[in-house]
């Protein structure tokens, strides 16, 4: 399910510790108010009654009606945080206050006017590549006193995020003849060497030191340097070019590493696995499916 | 609570893990400080003064902690301070139990646990706490001003338990509307709950009984002159009478409380009713009837442990009490609330068949008269013959000699205070009045006794009902004259006007120093038609005291008998016993509940008439145990509906096509045809067993 509309069905209410306590309160008042047969202790123990159960009422409706949204994630990086956005409507005249929308360990509270559509991310943590699905998403609310506890049935999301494998730097950039054709060495030591080729827009995947900063001042808009002597050079990330002893894992890691340095050099690059080959190319589209052969390495088979 | 219900059986839904707790706002702490401390503030007003210093202590001390931003004290020192506090109210009551240190403990207990106080959840329960001490403050007052107070209260600690649950800081006046309206819908559910939630009588041990009242005004047994003189300036309420008809006039509103025969030393005293009285008094009892009198009232008493209740005289029907044969009405158990019941009178006497009168009693006088006394005693016999003209003759004598009425009479002589009296001061209340005319008439033969009461009374709203104070006590005498007993006051030959138009009135002379002076008919129509400012302020007084009546008749004294007088005027007539009204009112009020909370709740959501065709067109499929999921989109559903009935493949395509654009399609390209088409094809829709023979070709 990607939508939800919070019915009655799908609703739970339950007094919280507070309402027990204030139950207990209610009763030793009506034992006063019987014991001295004093009827302004009965007046103030009825409305105090009352007033539960329009709390309770009030719970209630602060929740029914809400529905949820689950929009299409994007991928991250093993240790970075997942993020799955939601979007809450709340389709109805009245303002819903302190709703607490809780996916895992993730708690955000929200007020919604009449009508409003709120945005937000739901953070949950990786800790393994490959398909990460989102929690079951509850809503809760203890609006207005704190004595009803209303909450709903999980809504579980279908969608999901890829996380690919953590980016980690543990031997140096391939640089041996096994690569295609002429190669450069990367990186910093290039550094002095680009000539300006022009502006473009900023695109994910350029270097932050490619950024021209002036210009966002001006514009508002993200626009990168291009240079000029990027274009000619080329890489092999290959799997068998790591040595043998590393583990599965410390490999597609390295991978990764590798094929995010050849994208921020926006050099071509291919990526080469034992029962796959993505062929040189550059540009985004071919990033990401580098990352997610890397990302699912192991599952599909 | 979760585990207890796992323990039997119960499994709740799953719970999300909890939300991080937020530390409550400062200005909503702010608040409760200010309402905690005008609690502490209030309980010196009913505590002794020693706990209510501890409890002010406590609370300003957490005061500068919060001020200073500093921690709460320690354990240790919160249970010193704890035994501390429950130590200081034993010593200082005598112990626990009672209303007053039930209360200074609640005060106690709510600024400790404020003291100590570091989460939210802490400040949840001084919330809690806070309702609680704030309702047991009925119980010293329930008054209209007290109910203002406790609303006041309420409204505010909703208030603060509203900033408390909501994270997000909300302000001063959000949360307070916010629970000015709750309130306010819950009002009408909180008034249906009481008056129709049966009054159950019950006593519970664990709590702490009824103190006695000490600063209570009640009639003596023992009429000691000077002492209804000191009540003359006692404002305050004895109790109300709604009459069922018009208002009496006031020369006839005799209350009768209280009939004294025993005499000493010019102090008169109530014999204490025994059994034999009772017995006595059976035939008279028998006879009292409601519905007899000419005048019928309802009379609304103040909270009294006096155990003799006022009837108008003559008495001729009770509701509460035995009357003995003396007329006065006993009742065995003092009421600690304000209590109500019905009488009827007479205004005049209706003589008893034959009445054995005890004469030595009657006749006994303690003191012997001295010569001075004799001489005039014998010249009044030899003068009147008959015990009515004795008793005329008696009368006389105080309208001749110069007796003066006093508010502050003089003191009177200890060893002869009766002709101390009648021949040197001569300046007295109503009760020296009576009790030297009674003295007379005893040492001239004639039986005489006292009877102490109310006389008068203020009418509020143009004689809607009567307000009896303390300060309208009266005493007359009675005097045995042909076969039945006599009301003679003496005091209305003294002073008229004390009959005629109250105390109110006499007061008002007396205070503006023209009783008894030549200024004092003007200053009695002054007080009669009262000009401009007198006026208003006498409406206003009289508005107000219509208002503590109606709060007093509908709230305070509200009990099962008004209860079933409520549901009588409903049509629910008396006629079933107690139990099976308790359960037409349980069942009632149930009802009731439901209702309004079918109210509150938000409806179902309404579907348009093509939803629900489509859902009827769902619902044929029953038989085959194809059951359409509430997030299945109609093609899933017509998807597996075919595979069911694949005879009708053709029709479902067509239904659902037919629906899908009705539903999902462009406004403009469906038309009023094509649902009536849709409809005609639902209706014509019926689904065929599949025939299980396979024709072979």
């Amino acid at each position: 399910m990607s939508e939800f509309t919070i019915g009655r069905r799908e609703l739970y209410i339950l007094p919280t510790r507070i309402g027990w306590y204030y139950a207990l309160i209610l009763i030793a008042l009506f034992g006063i108010a019987i014991k001295f047969g004093n009827q302004a202790a009965f007046m103030m123990l009825f409305i105090l009654i009352a007033v539960a159960l329009v709390a309770m009422v009030y719970t209630h409706n602060n929740v029914i009606g809400i529905s949820i949204h689950a929009q299409p994630s994007k991928s991250v990086f093993l240790g970075e945080s997942a993020i799955f956005p939601v979007t809450l409507h709340n389709d109805s005249r009245k303002e819903r206050h302190a709703v607490w929308l809780i996916c895992g360990g993730f708690h955000r509270l929200c007020t919604l006017k009449p009508g409003q559509v709120e945005m937000i991310d739901l953070k949950l943590p990786t800790v393994q590549r490959g398909y990460l699905n989102c929690d079951p998403i509850n809503i809760s609310s203890q609006f207005p006193i704190g004595v009803f506890f209303c909450w709903t049935k999980r809504f579980v999301s279908d969608q999901r995020c890829l996380v690919y494998p953590q980016p980690l730097s543990l031997i140096p950039f391939p640089e041996d003849g096994s690569n295609e054709g002429q190669q450069q060495a990367i990186a910093s030591v290039r550094v002095g060497a680009e000539d300006f080729a022009g502006m473009k827009s900023y695109q994910e995947g350029d270097r932050l030191r490619d950024i021209h900063w002036p210009s966002l001042a001006k514009t508002h808009k993200l626009i990168s340097i291009q240079h000029e002597n990027q274009t000619n050079s080329s890489v092999n990330i290959s799997w068998f070019s790591l040595p043998g002893n590393m583990s599965i894992e410390d490999r597609l890691s390295q991978l990764c590493y590798w094929v995010i340095e050849a994208q921020q050099n926006d050099i071509r690059y291919q990526l080469e696995m034992p029962n796959h080959t993505i062929e040189f190319n550059r540009g985004l589209p071919h990033f990401h499916d580098c990352l997610r052969v890397l990302a699912l390495w192991g599952e599909e088979q | 609570m979760t585990s207890l219900l796992k323990k039997m059986g119960i499994s709740l839904p799953p719970l999300p893990s909890a939300p991080p707790a937020h530390d409550p706002q400062r200005t909503t702490l702010v608040q409760l400080a200010i309402i905690i401390g005008l609690a502490v503030l209030m309980h010196f007003e009913i505590a002794a003064q020693e706990v209510a210093i501890f409890a002010l202590l406590v609370y300003l001390l957490k005061v500068v902690l919060v001020l200073k931003h500093k921690a709460p004290p320690n354990r240790i020192l919160m249970t010193l301070l704890t035994i501390g506090g429950l130590v200081l109210i034993i010593y200082s009551y005598g112990g626990w139990n009672g209303q007053i240190p039930g209360i200074s403990f609640v005060t106690l207990l709510v600024t400790l646990k404020f003291l100590e106080s570091r989460s939210l959840r802490d400040y949840f329960v001084i919330c809690l706490v806070m309702y609680f001490l704030v309702a047991c403050s009925f119980l010293f007052n329930s008054s209209v001003t007290g109910i203002a107070i406790v609303v006041i209260y309420t409204l505010a600690i909703t208030s603060i338990l509203f900033q408390l649950s909501n994270p997000v800081p909300k302000g001063v006046i959000e949360p307070l509307k916010n629970s000015v309206l709750m309130v306010i819908k819950a009002a009408p559910l909180a008034i249906l709950l009481f008056f129709f939630f049966p009054r159950i009588q019950g006593n519970f041990g664990f709590l702490p009984s009824l103190d006695k009242l000490d600063n209570e005004f009640a009639l003596n047994n023992s009429l000691v002159v000077g002492d209804l003189a000191a009540a003359a300036f006692n404002r305050s309420l004895a109790f109300r009478a709604d009459f069922d008809g018009a208002l009496p006039p006031s020369k006839d509103l005799y209350w009768r409380a209280k009939v004294m025969t025993n005499e000493r030393n010019f102090q008169w005293e109530v014999a204490k009713p025994k059994a034999a009285d009772f017995a006595k008094a059976k035939v008279l009892q028998d006879k009292m009837d409601l519905k007899k009198g000419v005048v019928k009232y309802e009379i609304l008493h103040s909270s009294s442990r006096d155990l003799f209740l006022p009837y108008m005289d003559y008495v001729a029907g009770i509701e509460r009490g035995r009357v003995l044969h003396n007329y006065s009405v006993f009742v065995g158990r003092a009421n600690p609330s304000a209590f109500r019941y019905k009488g009827a009178s007479n205004l005049t006497p209706i003589p008893l068949a034959k009445e054995q009168l005890d004469m030595d009693r009657l006749l006994q006088v303690e003191n012997q008269p001295s010569a001075k006394m004799q001489a005039l005693l014998s010249q009044w016999r030899n003068t009147a013959e008959s015990d009515a003209e004795r008793a005329r003759i008696v009368y006389q004598y105080f309208l001749d000699h110069p007796f003066s009425y006093s508010l502050e009479p003089a003191g009177l002589e200890e060893e002869n205070p009766m002709e101390d009296f009648l021949f040197n001061t001569r300046n007295g209340y109503c009760e020296h009045y009576a009790s030297a005319y009674t003295i007379l008439m005893r040492w001239l033969g004639v039986p005489a006794r006292v009877v102490v009461g109310y006389q008068g009374g203020r009418s509020i709203n143009n004689g809607q009902f009567l307000e009896v104070r303390y300060s309208d006590a009266h005493a007359w005498s009675e005097v045995w004259l042909d076969g039945r007993w006599q009301r003679v006051d003496p005091t209305a030959a003294i002073s008229p006007e004390r009959i005629e138009f109250g105390m109110d009135a006499l007061r008002d002379l007396w205070e503006s120093g023209a009783l008894g002076s030549n200024a004092s008919g003007q200053a009695l129509s002054d007080f009669l038609n009262p000009t401009g400012t007198a006026r208003l302020l006498r409406n206003l007084r009289d508005t107000w005291s219509d208002v503590t009546y109606q709060w007093n008749k509908w709230v305070v004294d509200y009990d099962f008998e008004t209860q079933k007088e409520l549901l009588a005027k409903f049509g629910l007539e008396n006629k079933n016993s107690a139990y099976t009204l308790i359960i037409i009112m349980f069942s009632g009020v149930g009802a009731l509940l439901l209702f309004y909370f079918w109210q509150l709740i938000p409806g179902r959501i309404k579907r348009t008439e093509l939803q629900s065709i489509y859902l009827n067109f769902t619902h044929k499929f029953k038989k085959t145990t194809l059951v359409k999921h509430i997030d299945e989109s109609p093609r899933e559903f017509a998807k597996r509906a075919i595979n069911e009935a694949p005879q009708h493949a053709h029709t479902i395509a067509q239904i659902t096509r037919q629906y899908e654009q009705l539903r999902y399609g462009k406004n403009h390209e469906t038309s009023h045809k094509q649902f009536e088409e849709f409809k005609r094809s639902v209706k014509a829709f019926k689904l065929q067993k599949v025939k299980n023979q396979i024709i072979q070709p």
